[in-house]
């Protein structure tokens, strides 16, 4: 799977040719200086009846406080940064993809895999520090005590197989989707070129259903990037719930 | 049947076989949802989008079986020895050529002298 033409890549390639740094880095960077150009006009001069660009971005933290309330319970808000910044970065990131001469940064393994990372070992970090140690392994066995070797053994696997999960849901999404418009191109050349009409009859349906999917696309990503928040808020909020009392 | 022709009917079969589970998976849950709102159309917002937060789970099982067909497909470490191993049995195969082209030649140049010495 290569890549295409990315100006972020040229644009490298121009100021220094002999030390290149992977694309998905520069893509991962561009984000970054996005969101921060993007937030830091809409916050720096931050006034009780906001502008648009205010609105924009205080609807869009509301959106993420609200869920963080509903799914890791009160103690939810106290973590908005993360949270917020998760969403934000993998929002813009899975959108940025569909935009030809750029590319998503979070369409390869490793930068899902640092996010995920993030939320894992902020998750047991958590986790020993509200429960301590003896009421970490207690949770580790679980309510049923008398199944606690079983309970310690499924637990013990989760704490690494919900990282790799996140990952996987992430970036299977968004190779799908590249996949799928780069097949769709592929039959869109041929259309062009193909001789007969019957060629053009049996060739123009991927014509008229790239628009859809490029729409499927953004629908997907906003998806995908609130799972992946309502994921992080989920275990993150698992250190704060009281069943044993 | 060489390693190329199965690695690709095996990333077939993950991805064919992968979508059973999952699709039937998500058909309950949506029906489940229908219900809820039917009974109480005031809460779908609440349904809806929990309803979309547990599609998304079951659905990456799905892509779990996506990026295995993805993986052998594309970065398969199987298949890579099979390229070389093919063609190293096709020079073994030009060098065995070789060898019978010269047995053959000898066999021609000895069948020409009986030839010719029986013609002396």
């Amino acid at each position: 799977m290569e890549e295409g033409p990315i100006w972020i890549r040229e644009l490298w390639h121009w100021v220094s040719p002999q030390f290149t740094i992977p694309t998905e880095l520069l893509s991962s960077w561009l984000v970054m200086v996005i969101l921060l150009v993007i937030g830091g006009l809409a916050g720096c001069r931050a006034t009780l009846r906001p502008g648009k660009l205010q609105n924009v971005f205080e609807m869009a933290l509301e959106y993420v406080r609200e869920l963080s309330l509903k799914i890791a319970g009160p103690e939810g808000p106290r973590f908005l940064p993360l949270f917020a910044t998760l969403f934000m970065f993998i929002l813009i990131g899975n959108w940025s993809g569909l935009i030809p001469g750029f590319m998503s940064p979070t369409a390869n393994l490793n930068i899902n895999a640092g996010m995920a990372l993030i939320v894992m070992v902020s998750t047991e970090f958590l986790n020993v520090k509200h429960k301590g140690p003896v009421g970490y392994f207690k949770h580790l066995c679980g309510p049923p005590y008398w199944l606690a070797p079983l309970f310690f053994l499924i637990r013990a696997m989760e704490i690494f197989t919900r990282p790799l999960s996140l990952t996987m849901r992430l970036f299977g999404n968004m190779v799908a989707k590249e996949i799928i418009l780069a097949v769709l191109v592929y039959l869109i050349t041929l259309f062009f070129f193909a001789h007969g009409v019957v060629y053009k009859l049996l060739l123009i349906v991927p014509l008229l259903l790239r628009p859809g999917i490029v729409i499927l696309g953004a629908l997907v990503g906003f998806v995908q990037a609130m799972v992946f928040t309502a994921l992080a808020m989920f275990y993150i909020g698992t250190a704060f719930e009281q069943h044993h009392h | 049947m060489d390693v190329m022709t199965m690695t690709v009917i095996a990333a077939g079969i993950s991805v064919g076989v992968g979508t059973i589970g999952p699709g039937i998976g998500q058909g309950l849950a949506v029906s489940g949802a229908m219900q809820g709102i039917a009974r109480q159309p005031e809460a779908s917002g609440t349904i809806v989008t929990n309803m979309i937060i547990g599609l998304a789970f079951i659905e990456s099982l799905t892509i779990y079986a996506l990026v295995i067909a993805l993986l052998l497909i594309f970065a398969d470490p199987f298949a890579s020895g099979a390229k070389e191993v093919v063609e190293a049995k096709a020079k073994v195969d030009v060098v065995k050529y070789q060898i019978e082209q010269l047995q053959l030649q000898k066999q021609l140049q000895m069948l020409q002298k009986d030839a010719g010495a029986q013609t002396k």
